[in-house]
């Protein structure tokens, strides 16, 4: 009889630590700003919207701002679903060499550094020996988009940032999808470009569309890469940074709060709605229809070479060159300065000459290196307590839905709300610095590594051999121990590592928690706004080496 | 004394009944199938007993203990899904090795159960190294070795090939006779639930439609849907017009008199349904009665048998079985006679719900 209440109190008390430790350690500080905002209102309230000086200059800025970001991530997202949709296409369908690689190309942009990339960018499109220029044209950070008026470089490193997710959604819709469909379409006389119209676009419009909305809200929350390509322009999440700094501490709240509720509006409504059901479609008029399929009939077969081609070319420039450009530009620094010839300017002298931007450097990775791990440790624990909540509870099914928040809350906002929570200003249980920092990142990371877990217990088929193990004289926990972890334990792996690549380079939110311990990630920023710019190359390179590091483990383990 | 008792059990999930106060017995060694047809709660019950689902009412017993609130841990009853759900990433021996570790029973008895199993061999291989025929054993071992008595199988050979199920299945029944299991087997072939039970238990949208020998609940089905399952019927619905002497006369729909042997009362509206191997063809009316002229409207070659559908009058159709002789008895559009035997008749009251809603599989 003590065995039946052990199992009993084992499988209760899993769950239940599950649910607190989320709460502690995920959901209070994801809507803490919520909370921080209700209860200081009338002092919010004076402060955004009644200064007695300023009146609602706050709020007219915060309009500006939220309306670029707005701008700026809607456009984003068409541009993503436009290039990103043919790329998955050609990663799924195609067979060629280097597939590997191309598609580590793919996923790059969501493991990297964002700093380190958004100066990679600025680099490839800025410098006087840039790809503009080759075309005679000058980019600069006040490149403009007419029209749209969105600063060109904004644009590019948040299509560069986001187009990954709708790759990402797109091409696992794809893979599922039997071939069979197209098969048969096409064995019905069906020109290519109809068959993708009327069989495949409908089958993957759903992951299309959750694809897009992840990348939007990704793009609403970009801080560490904006911070350096932004010039003048602000958008919302640099401007919670700016106003942490400047301690105004109200209207940064105000706007975070504002970031995360649309970035709930955005998600929870796509999630639920997106699952159940499947509507027919309906027939578009009949003459519209088949001078439709007339059209796709007369399009050359050799449309799919021109579509392959178009991606790869998408894909060298706005992932690729900027890393080839970064590795350029450190060859051309390591000596001297190339403009001047001063040996000042070079990375060599910045490193290991007076200004000993080595040590900064190896002290801000040896920090990285330490909270990446600690926060992943620290996760994959929540992770496997919530995996068993989610999994054997009916309450699952919602928490993976708020835990896709963490993955999209801005990370300026989820920054200001750590330290609101647990710094000085709030409980005043943590001072800014490596702990915090740790507990920021498993704020984000244990959605990532609960989601690949949650994908691999799916796809095992666990409930038949748990049902089976415990029918053989396992307990709960046994059978946790023995069946459930060793079994997915592959997903478990995966979603650290990518979590601690995430958190090696992670910007917006560890900037505002940092204190004095800094990053590697942030430091970039840092070296950016002093003009140390060789020191920026050299540090970014680090930090993408060691990024192409991780996903090349990542592969070999997950295969 | 029976090993296992269900009494009572009902379980519903929301609006859904999946189980209706269901209650049989089972020996010690007896091989059950449960048979039904899919969502007919077959699933639901394996796992009631096994512990993994809580039944709304009723109690089971095992051993005449009651183990209804009982973990399933704390059962000695295994449950093997489709395919047997051996763990992929353990070895054979540790598979086998599981149940025995967990429970802290005597480690001898693992070596002892795959010598039984005749696999000492493959001990050290992955499952998905085996062949079909070896993980089966591999999972019967495992049971065995756990020190369960009672082996829950949910649909083991659904997933195979039909010569692998038959090979499967006598190897499966063989093996778990000689370990002295005590074995609920569920599948919706009744076929095999046939060829291997020694009872075979019929269920219906969760209720208890027959429980009996093979033979017995073939030839003696309580009602027309267990006799539609176990094998394909001719229907003829009509009204008793006399009754004597263990004889009925029917005014039956579409054909007229039949006599049928059984007293029924007099009036009531019954359904007549004949097996086709109980039907008779002949090319002219040599019976004095039951002899009914139709046209063949289907032959179905299957080696050892004939199977042919004649129209015997608008919308009355009889399936009919004829060994093969030689040759083909009878052609497509050839004008036979169907002698329906009077001993041979099964007689069912007319179901209050309709005939194709009493014969539906959902």
């Amino acid at each position: 009889m003590l065995r039946l209440r052990n199992s009993r109190v084992q499988e209760k008390l899993i769950a239940w630590s599950g649910l607190v430790v989320l709460l502690i350690f995920v959901f209070f500080p994801s809507f803490y700003l919520f909370s921080f905002v209700i209860r200081l209102w009338p002092s919010v309230y004076i402060e955004v919207f009644a200064h007695p000086i300023l009146g609602d200059v706050y709020w007219k800025e915060m309009l500006r701002y939220l309306s670029l970001s707005l701008r700026l991530s809607l456009v984003t997202v068409v541009i993503d679903l436009l290039l990103g949709v043919p790329l998955a296409y050609l990663l799924v369908k195609r067979r060629f060499e280097f597939e590997g690689f191309l598609e580590d190309l793919t996923m790059l942009p969501l493991v990297i550094p964002t700093s380190g990339f958004g100066f990679a960018t600025m680099l490839a499109w800025t410098a006087s020996y840039s790809l503009p220029t080759l075309f005679g044209i000058r980019i600069g950070l006040d490149t403009v988009v007419p029209v749209i008026k969105i600063p060109l470089l904004m644009l590019i490193v948040h299509v560069a940032l986001t187009f990954p997710y709708v790759v990402k959604t797109v091409s696992g819709a794809l893979r599922d999808l039997k071939a069979s469909y197209e098969v048969i379409s096409s064995s019905l006389g069906a020109h290519p470009l109809t068959t993708f119209r009327k069989v495949t676009l409908p089958l993957i419009l759903p992951s299309m569309f959750s694809g897009a909305v992840l990348a939007l809200a990704r793009s609403l929350g970009e801080t560490g890469a904006t911070m350096i390509v932004a010039g003048v322009s602000t958008t919302a999440p640099i401007a919670i940074v700016r106003w942490e700094f400047e301690n105004k501490v109200a209207p940064a709240a105000f706007l975070g709060a504002l970031l995360v509720a649309l970035s709930l509006i955005i998600i929870v409504p796509t999630e639920y709605l997106l699952t159940p059901g499947k509507k027919g479609r309906r027939l578009l008029p009949k003459g519209l229809e088949a001078r439709l399929i007339r059209l796709e009939r007369s399009t050359p077969r050799s449309f799919a070479l021109l579509r392959d081609t178009a991606s790869l070319a998408f894909l060298m420039v706005i992932v690729v060159l900027p890393m080839l450009m970064l590795i350029y530009n450190s060859a051309l620094y390591w000596a001297s300065d190339p403009y001047t010839g001063r040996r000042e300017g070079s990375i060599l002298y910045q490193l290991f000459g007076p200004p000993r931007y080595w040590d900064v450097i190896m002290r801000a990775l040896t920090t990285s290196l330490i909270t990446a791990t600690l926060s992943t440790l620290l996760s994959v624990y929540i992770s496997i307590l919530a995996l068993f909540l989610i999994m054997r509870y009916n309450i699952g099914r919602f928490i993976r839905v708020l835990l896709k928040i963490p993955l999209v809350i801005p990370t300026s906002a989820l920054g200001l709300s750590m330290i609101l929570l647990w710094g000085p200003k709030g409980l005043h249980i943590l001072n800014p610095g490596l702990w915090l920092i740790v507990l920021t990142h498993v704020v984000f990371s244990v959605p990532v590594i609960v989601e690949t877990s949650v994908a691999s217990y799916m796809e095992a088929n666990l409930p038949i051999y748990e049902d089976t193990a415990r029918s053989l004289g396992a307990t709960f926990y046994d059978v946790m121990e023995t069946i459930t972890l060793p079994m997915i334990k592959r997903g478990i792996v995966a979603g650290s590592l990518l979590a601690f690549t995430h958190s090696l380079g992670e910007t917006g939110a560890t900037f505002i928690v940092m204190g004095d311990h800094t990053t590697i990630a942030p430091l970039i920023v840092n070296m950016v706004e002093s003009l140390a710019i060789p020191s920026a190359i050299f540090s970014s390179l680090i930090l993408i080496v060691l990024s192409f590091i991780m996903l090349a483990i990542m592969r070999k383990i997950v295969g | 004394m029976a090993y296992l008792e269900v009494e009572g059990v009902s379980k519903s999930y929301g609006p859904i009944k999946a189980l209706r106060d269901v209650s049989f017995s089972v020996n010690r060694g007896e091989y059950l199938c449960i048979l039904g047809p899919t969502g007919a709660g077959k699933t639901t019950l394996l796992k009631v007993i096994a512990g993994l689902i809580k039944p709304d009412k009723g109690r089971i017993l095992i051993d005449e203990e009651d183990v209804t609130f009982l973990p399933p841990e704390l059962r000695a009853a295994a449950y093997m899904p489709q395919g047997y759900a051996l763990f992929p990433h353990m070895r054979v021996w540790e598979n086998i090795a599981y149940g025995t570790l967990i429970r802290g029973l005597p480690l001898e008895r693992v070596w002892a159960s795959i010598k039984m199993v005749g696999l000492a061999h493959k001990a050290y291989s992955y499952p998905h190294e085996l062949s079909g025929g070896q993980q089966q054993r591999v999972a019967l071992a495992r049971v065995v070795s756990s020190g369960s008595k009672i082996l829950l199988l949910d649909e083991p050979l659904s997933a195979l090939d039909l010569l692998l199920n038959i090979e499967l299945r006598y190897e499966l029944h063989r093996y778990a006779k000689s370990m002295g299991l005590t074995v609920l087997h569920v599948t919706h072939n009744s076929e095999e639930a046939l060829s291997i039970a020694d009872r075979v238990l019929i269920l219906r949208k969760g209720k208890v439609q027959q429980i009996g020998r093979p033979d017995e609940v073939y030839a003696k089905p309580r009602n027309l849907f267990v006799a539609r399952f176990l094998g394909e019927i001719t229907v003829v619905e009509g009204v008793v017009r006399a009754s004597i002497d263990n004889r009925s006369v029917v005014e039956a729909k579409g054909l007229g008199r039949l006599v049928v042997n059984g007293s029924v009362n007099k009036g009531s509206h019954v359904v007549i349904a004949y097996r086709p191997e109980d039907l008779v063809l002949l090319s002219s009316p040599s019976e004095p009665y039951n002899v009914f002229r139709g046209k063949v409207i289907d032959v179905e070659f299957e080696g050892l048998r004939v199977r042919i559908h004649v129209m015997l009058s608008k919308g009355l159709e009889s399936v009919i079985d004829q060994w093969f002789v030689h040759e083909i008895p009878f052609k497509k559009g050839e004008t036979v006679y169907v002698y329906l035997p009077p001993e041979k008749a099964l007689i069912f009251e007319y179901p209050r719900e309709g005939i194709s809603q009493a014969l539906a599989l959902e």
